[in-house]
């Protein structure tokens, strides 16, 4: 795998930006436990847009 | 299983083809076609007279006692082979063989791969469905694989005198180390077994000729409080009548399911059976085609397996006819 794979994944699974997945990665919300119970403050930091957290929020 | 196992690669070196072709550098050498340059075969065979941890390992007749011990030897992508020797555990423990024969010892092992490239097979010479392997505590995980490129096939899995067995688990160890590029085939997971494959965060997992037979929970199973796993192949496996779920994976995504064989029971009668099958509701852009599932086609079969807005499900096949749509 050439990518980074919690990138990748935080891109694909939950739909976010790749800016956005660098800097959740960043602020320690690195893998899809985390990223299901981040605040949507904690999203709002890392950049992303009220569409890319209702499609966080929204899935599993 | 044991029987569809072909003990070819990574070790054997094969005859040479000629006597030399001229012109052809290395097409004379005395040691032939070397698909592994570097690589060892160890054996494994507790029943062995005076099998030690300690044993040289790379001859049949002084062979080690336990994987772990074999997988110690192993270095990354040396071309290392685990070659487990059958065992004739269902005379000890389950009755079914005779004692007298010997060879009582399953494998009793929980062990962690943690060297990548390594080839860890069951040999049988017979039509064994594999060399039985348990674990050593209720509950256990016989293997637990957090290296990348790790095959493993030949092995009847099952909780022997132990309460409860997981057989194989791929999980990622939160930081550095992935279970990718795994392939599982030719075993067999028996009806004591909890969970036959678990995988976390697990990409490229490859999946094929496995019978789940009735585990009590799953037959592969990827935690939907954890990571998803990817770009998985799983095909030609049965999955009877898992206790909770054939394949539960809600974040499965861009993996292909197909030429599976599904039953259930409960399906089967027409009775409630919510995700029984397979689920990859939470997941993406699956594609799942060819596979039989033991239930009607109308109401059950959208009950019995859960797909993702983006999958596509293809020529499956019901009792009562080809489904057409996701369910």
């Amino acid at each position: 795998m050439i990518r980074d794979k919690i990138i990748y994944m935080l891109t694909n699974h939950f739909g976010v930006s790749e800016e956005a997945a660098k800097k959740l990665k960043a602020a320690g919300i690195d893998n899809a436990p985390k990223m299901r119970t981040a605040t949507v403050k904690q999203l709002k930091d890392a950049g992303l847009k009220q569409a890319e957290i209702d499609k966080v929020k929204g899935k599993k | 299983m044991s029987h569809l196992v072909s003990w070819l690669p990574p070790n054997i070196r094969t005859p040479i083809w000629a006597p030399g072709q001229m012109g052809v550098p290395g097409s004379d050498s005395h040691e032939g076609l070397r698909v592994s340059v570097e690589g060892n075969v160890y054996y494994v065979d507790p029943n062995y007279p005076g099998a030690t941890t300690t044993a040289d390992g790379t001859l049949p007749t002084n062979p080690l006692s336990t994987v772990a011990a074999a997988l110690a030897r192993c270095l990354p992508y040396h071309g290392d082979a685990i070659a487990v020797m059958g065992n004739n555990a269902w005379g000890n423990t389950y009755g079914y063989g005779r004692a007298a024969d010997g060879s009582l010892l399953a494998i009793s092992e929980e062990v962690i791969v943690t060297v990548p490239g390594v080839r860890i097979v069951g040999i049988c010479p017979s039509g064994a469905n594999g060399v039985v392997w348990t674990p050593a505590s209720n509950g256990g995980t016989c293997i637990t694989v957090r290296a990348l490129d790790t095959l493993i096939e030949g092995f009847f899995f099952d909780e022997g005198a132990f309460a409860g067995c997981n057989a194989i688990s791929a999980v990622w160890n939160g930081t550095t180390a992935w279970g990718d590029n795994l392939t599982v085939r030719n075993c067999v997971f028996s009806d004591t077994v909890d969970t036959g494959i678990q995988l976390d965060f697990s990409f490229y997992v490859n999946i094929y000729h496995c019978a789940f037979w009735d585990c009590d929970a799953y037959g592969i199973y990827n935690d939907p409080a954890a990571n998803p796993a990817e770009f998985c192949d799983i095909h030609d496996n049965i999955f009877h009548d898992c206790a909770l779920g054939a394949i539960k994976a809600q974040d499965m995504a861009n993996s292909h399911i197909y030429r599976n064989s599904v039953y259930n029971g409960v399906a089967q009668s027409g009775a409630a059976c919510t995700d029984l099958g397979f689920d990859f509701i939470t997941g993406n852009d699956n594609q799942v085609f060819e596979n039989y599932f033991s239930c009607a086609l109308a109401v059950v079969f959208a009950d019995f397996n859960s797909a993702s807005p983006t999958d596509a499900w293809i020529h499956n096949m019901t009792m009562t006819g080809e489904t057409i749509t996701n369910p």
